[in-house]
């Protein structure tokens, strides 16, 4: 089973997608994404990317979700819609869930999908070791190199956030 | 039925997530050891776009009380 863990993960994480773009009310909605988000770090976990993988988990769940879902309980409705309680949010969801059931069940069987283009069965995002990785992780020392060769990226994106900042006082303050 | 302003939030904030994974994969996999900070400078700028899509929303609310999508009705034809 392990070696299929990536191929179950994925599923998991289209079937978070379906979840909240079916539009439940939005708490629910985060919720999908939540387990998307979480799902999508153990994927790029087992390709090696320790870094990104725990950024996806700090920076997007704990960071932006948290801001979704106070934002969230404050703008919700007195009755908020679950994915059963409306016919439309249902067959949305219902419909992703067999798109995916189909795509899988020709996955399985085939080996080989090709749709827009070609899902070459299970074991096809293996990594490919080519020649000595030395004793560090590779990904840590190129991440790590966003301060050295990328210092005109780090101060761009300072700099963007900075006016995003401001940006969203001055909407904020209104009048 | 009705449809919520926040709801295209979150479906943005699901597509920012699914390039920052498809980007992070084909990284790793081709061992393109320099451009590993591009998913972390994506997803500095997929927060920048949530906070002011969140402001907006906020507005939004503050005005209408819901931030039903039925009530940016302004612009009629």
């Amino acid at each position: 089973m392990m070696t299929y863990i990536v191929f179950i993960l994925s599923i998991i994480f289209v079937l978070g997608f379906v979840g909240f773009s079916s539009k439940p009310s939005p708490i629910y909605g985060g919720l999908g994404l939540i387990v998307s988000g979480g799902v999508g770090c153990g994927i790029v976990l087992n390709f090696g990317g320790s870094f990104l993988g725990l950024m996806v988990f700090l920076i997007y769940l704990g960071g932006m979700m948290v801001v979704f879902g106070y934002t969230t309980a404050m703008a919700t409705e007195q009755y908020p819609e679950i994915w059963v309680s409306n016919k439309t949010v249902l067959g949305a969801f219902v419909t992703g869930l067999l798109m995916e059931i189909v795509m899988v069940y020709y996955v399985l069987k085939d080996e080989e999908v090709e749709i827009v283009f070609q899902f070459n069965g299970l074991g096809d995002w293996v990594i490919y070791d080519t020649g000595d990785s030395g004793f560090f992780s590779e990904e840590a020392m190129g991440i790590a190199a966003l301060y050295s060769y990328g210092t005109w990226l780090v101060i761009v994106t300072g700099w963007s956030l900075l006016i995003g900042v401001v940006v969203i006082m001055e909407i904020t303050r209104g009048n | 039925y009705r449809s919520h302003l926040m709801s295209s939030l979150l479906c943005l904030e699901g597509m920012m997530l699914s390039l920052f994974v498809m980007a992070s994969l084909t990284i790793l996999n081709s061992h393109f050891t320099l451009a590993s900070m591009m998913p972390i400078i994506l997803l500095v700028f997929a927060a920048c776009e949530a906070a002011l899509g969140l402001s907006l929303l906020v507005k939004v609310s503050n005005t209408y009380g819901t931030d039903y999508v039925q009530n940016l009705n302004l612009l009629q034809c």
